[in-house]
């Protein structure tokens, strides 16, 4: 997949830019204006087509002589994927549950999450948990005057 | 007794220099935080304004201001996460230098680049505010073309390794800008259907999201690896550098500080820009470009000098014209408002003592932040003995309050997870980040007077060209992209020949 990132990227860059050019040359012009406002986008898009296709014919050329390197230590991928689902579902979460109950559980999954398995010490991670997220829901709606959603509390 | 000994006098007393102190400080809090911004701290303090003397009150929102422009360089240095727009381009030397364990060289050097800045920009205010002002007033829309142009051309320099990249890495954040309504004509563009895209992006989300999230994601990828240098016992003496590290950067200095008081005087600009900016410059101007990026004096004494020296730069057309460059300095116009004063050519005249006392407060709020920082900057190093697993879960916290409490909306949230995503994927893939901001700050100047000067000269794209100020720039701008393309192609063909 590495071998042909750049390519993929140009491609993907060329479909944007078709897609904004397409949807640009619809934006209505009001009377008396001299580009409307689908001028710009056009010409963005055009940049992005042109650099787009350079970047990906430059990454076919890259993947003909493209080798593997082989890490020296093992990458996480899963836990990357993981996170970006929990702070997805901390974000839809945030106001029908509230700042403190969804706060604190993505405090302690991202805590588990970063940490090395044979250092996860789950006291530990629920007190930092439950200090963190009440010292910071104080200090921003006491002392900055947030209000920051309540939800089910 | 004159103005200026009046406006001086005014602020000598005990209550109004603890006001000071307050605002420094909590601007600094505010600033260093990724997701506070420095709008959001004045707007937070404007309130308790209101039962103050006029030169209390503003001498408070000075402060913040000040404090929070400068502030950003702490997380942007120690945790490559900027805590304001203003330190996007520290983080690029700052961090590399504190990874090395020369943390608090790094501090010591952008503390001291901030004041300094922000002293020569005051300066320049005091002396040449009217003047200086009356040439901005000769900008139209031409000229503010050329000059968004003309800053556009830094995302090449600002790409060195990859131009294809860093192109579209800044055509990105000029798509991400085109969303939402559209100047001069409020037609709606690219929001498909969704309202709360209307408004367009928020900046505040969408830099948290690419530098701080990108750099948690980041982080976690890299869990197994075992852990470098970062915690390092770190010795300060004095301001953690010596002379023999700045002795050469007078120069730097002094472009970047020019660079920030310009910038920050034409409205829409400001901070966020001129710290991309300045650094593009000195590295552009530098002997050894190649080592930007690897931590070096050069890349944190332009963006830091100029970010501050840029808060001078704004107070010149809102004192002198009544008009704020951007939305701290509205911020600090409703302060001005709320006493019934109303900032403008009379306000030198009718308001002399208040006008010095102001200038007074930016000088003693600018001598509180060096202070402030300086003997914190034992407390702030601390915070690399944390480690990164416990520290970032926190640091992600702070920034989902920051992004819901910009515009009290959890979509705000969304973006900022979306924009982590994206930056987390263009670091894989090797795509700068700062050009994404750069582009996506500037294109709402260039269009809005693309247009505007277009519907001026009836279609003709001549003026653009005849009018000096934005010859001048425009010029500036072909030169740089031709030189910059230049050394990037000879770049390229020595490295093939190796």
């Amino acid at each position: 997949m590495k071998k042909y990132s750049d390519m993929i990227c140009g491609f993907a860059g060329m479909v944007v830019a078709l897609v904004i050019f397409v949807l640009s040359i619809q934006i209505s012009m009001k009377e008396g204006d001299m580009i409307g406002a689908g001028f710009l986008p056009q010409i963005v898009s055009v940049i992005v087509f042109g650099f787009s296709a350079v970047l990906a014919g430059r990454g076919w050329k890259l993947s003909k002589v493209y080798t593997e390197k082989t890490a020296a230590y093992p990458s996480n991928s899963n836990g990357v994927l993981l996170m970006i689902a929990v702070c997805f579902l901390y974000a839809v979460l945030l106001k029908p549950l509230g700042f403190i109950i969804t706060s604190a559980g993505f405090l302690f999954i991202s805590l588990c999450l970063m940490t090395k398995k044979e250092k996860i010490n789950y006291i530990k991670f629920i007190i930092i948990t439950i200090v963190a997220v009440l010292a910071i829901y104080l200090v921003f709606t006491e002392l900055f005057g947030i209000r920051l959603p309540h939800g089910i509390l | 007794m004159s103005d200026i000994t009046a406006g001086i006098l005014s602020i000598c007393n005990f209550p109004i220099m603890a006001l000071i102190f307050v605002g420094t400080f909590m601007g600094i809090i505010v600033g260093a935080i990724p997701g506070l911004s420095v709008t959001m701290g004045v707007a937070l303090f404007l309130p308790l304004t209101f039962g103050m003397e006029p030169i209390a009150g503003l001498a408070l929102l000075c402060g913040l201001y000040i404090g929070g422009t400068s502030g950003g360089l702490i997380s942007a240095i120690l945790l490559k996460m900027p805590g304001t727009a203003a330190s996007v381009a520290t983080t690029f030397d700052g961090h590399p230098m504190a990874e090395r364990g020369e943390a608090p060289k790094a501090l010591g050097i952008g503390i001291v680049s901030s004041f300094l800045g922000g002293l020569v920009s005051y300066i320049v205010l005091m002396l040449l505010a009217p003047f200086i002002a009356k040439f901005a007033l000769k900008f139209g829309p031409y000229e503010y073309f050329s000059i968004g142009l003309f800053s556009m051309t830094m995302i090449v320099s600002l790409s060195s390794g990859s131009l294809v990249k860093g192109v579209l890495s800044g055509m990105i954040g000029f798509i991400l800008a085109l969303v939402g309504i559209a100047p001069i004509t409020s037609l709606t563009r690219f929001t498909f259907g969704v309202s709360d895209l209307n408004a367009g992006f928020s900046l505040l989300p969408m830099l948290i999201g690419l530098f701080a999230v990108a750099e948690v994601l980041v982080v976690l990828e890299e869990k197994f690896q075992p852990a470098g240098t970062r915690v390092k016992e770190c010795k300060i003496k004095g301001f953690g550098f010596t002379w023999n590290d700045v002795k050469d950067q007078g120069p730097n200095f002094l472009i970047s500080t020019m660079i920030g008081t310009g910038i920050g005087i034409l409205p829409g600009l400001g901070a966020s820009i001129c710290n991309i900016l300045a650094y593009s410059v000195a590295k552009n101007r530098s002997k050894y470009p190649e080592k930007f990026g690897t931590g070096i004096v050069d890349g944190i004494i332009a963006p830091e000098s100029s970010n501050n020296a840029s808060t001078g730069g704004a107070m010149i057309p809102l004192l002198t014209l009544g008009l704020p460059g951007d939305n701290t300095t509205a911020l600090i116009l409703a302060g001005f408002m709320i006493h019934g004063i109303t900032p403008g050519p009379l306000l030198f005249r009718t308001e002399g003592r208040l006008v010095y006392g102001i200038f007074a407060a930016l000088l003693v709020s600018n001598l509180m932040m060096l202070i402030v920082e300086f003997v914190g900057m034992r407390a702030f190093i601390k915070i690399l003995s944390v480690p990164k697993n416990l520290l970032l879960p926190i640091v992600l916290v702070f920034c989902t309050v920051g992004a819901y409490a910009n515009n009290n909306r959890v979509f705000d949230v969304i973006v900022m997870m979306v924009f982590g995503v994206m930056g987390y994927g263009m670091k894989k893939l090797k795509f700068p980040q700062a050009p994404v901001i750069l582009a996506f700050i500037l294109c709402p100047t260039v269009e809005t007077n693309l247009r505007r000067g277009l519907m001026k000269s009836q279609g003709s794209f001549l003026p653009f060209i005849t009018s000096p100020i934005s010859c001048v720039f425009l010029v500036i701008a072909v030169a740089t992209l031709v030189l910059t393309i230049r050394k990037e192609y000879i770049n390229s063909k020595k490295l093939k020949e190796i």
